[in-house]
């Protein structure tokens, strides 16, 4: 395996994670993250329903997948390094998505809540996996602080507007050594393809595949743009000119006698 | 004696987190279930030992959808 993936020491073959929420039902999910070839599935952690119990999820993916706990939900450093403790014991795994939301409407992270709930979990012995704005200078902090990997996102939750910002995203793979796993945002295979070229290492996709027509071939049709993106980065793509440059050789053209004219050719 | 599970009270012979679990209905041999009690997670290896007091406000939690 020549382009291993792996976070916080263990290694991955698929770079595309899956979230597990917001299927038509359990049949639908199991198929999509099937067919998305993801390893790494995200679960949130709530209060058992002690009235009603189904199938727990636990029964539908254990030992399938790596299930990668998240704080979903959390205001507050409190909430959020309450909710890791609890995922850590229940899943019996030290790695957390970090989540610590700042407002309901953009769902965007509260950054200085969330680098110092990093830092509890972190110093508690956590591999922290941090969702956070798509900032290279928060990023470079939740690095130096131990994160185990920088999770930006690429527009908001569940919004399918894609990588909004590309520009940040590259600043961000230039300046953190942790690997770089867009989480958010992302709306059809373009976008994961996008993100995968910028060099990112991996990406979180949950909604987009969830809520689409069909979630099954979506989710292979994510498989593939993560398989697409990161080939085309490791091949490196050209640069981009602002002119045109011929594909085919100038030399030895049949000369037919006429003048060729640019617009610059009467200036 | 009555504790709060979930948020909602509940009435429960004085006894363990095990034993709570057990009459509840759940399996604490099963992996997958967390649980707290006013605000501190009881790690799994401590459940057998941890006795409940009146009041105790605990907090069982599970995995569920999520992305």
């Amino acid at each position: 395996m020549d382009d291993e993936f792996s976070i916080a020491g263990r290694s991955f073959r698929s770079r595309l994670l899956v979230g597990t929420a917001r299927y038509p039902n359990q049949q639908v999910m199991l198929k999509a993250l099937e067919a998305s070839g993801a390893e790494i599935v995200t679960v949130a952690i709530r209060r058992i329903d002690l009235q009603q119990r189904g199938e727990s999820i636990l029964d539908l993916l254990a030992g399938r997948y790596f299930l990668l706990p998240n704080t979903a939900g959390c205001y507050t450093v409190r909430e959020a390094v309450m909710t890791a403790r609890l995922a850590r014991d229940a899943l019996g795994t030290d790695l957390i998505k970090l989540e610590v939301i700042g407002d309901d409407e953009t769902l965007y992270p509260n950054t200085p809540q969330l680098i110092e709930a990093a830092k509890q979990l972190v110093d508690e012995g956590f591999k922290v996996l941090p969702y956070c704005s798509d900032d290279p200078v928060s990023c470079t902090i939740l690095e130096k602080i131990g994160c185990e990997a920088v999770m930006p996102l690429g527009a908001p939750i569940g919004s399918g507007m894609g990588i909004l910002n590309p520009y940040n995203i590259r600043l961000i793979r230039e300046r953190v050594r942790v690997p770089v796993i867009v989480d958010a945002g992302v709306g059809t295979a373009s976008d994961v393809a996008i993100a995968m070229e910028l060099g990112c290492d991996g990406v979180l996709v949950n909604t987009a595949i969830a809520q689409a027509r069909d979630p099954i071939r979506m989710a292979e049709a994510m498989k593939l743009a993560v398989e697409a993106g990161r080939k085309a980065y490791r091949a490196g793509r050209i640069p981009r000119r602002f002119y045109a440059q011929p594909s085919s050789p100038l030399e030895g053209r049949v000369d037919f006698g006429t003048t060729r004219s640019t617009p610059h050719a009467d200036r | 004696m009555s504790i709060v599970v979930n948020g909602v009270e509940h009435r429960f012979e004085a006894g363990t987190i095990y034993e709570l679990l057990k009459s509840l209905g759940l399996d604490p041999e099963r992996p997958g279930l967390a649980v707290a009690v006013n605000g501190e997670v009881i790690g799994r290896g401590r459940w057998r030992e941890h006795q409940l007091k009146p009041g105790d406000a605990i907090e069982i939690v599970t995995a569920v959808s999520g992305g």
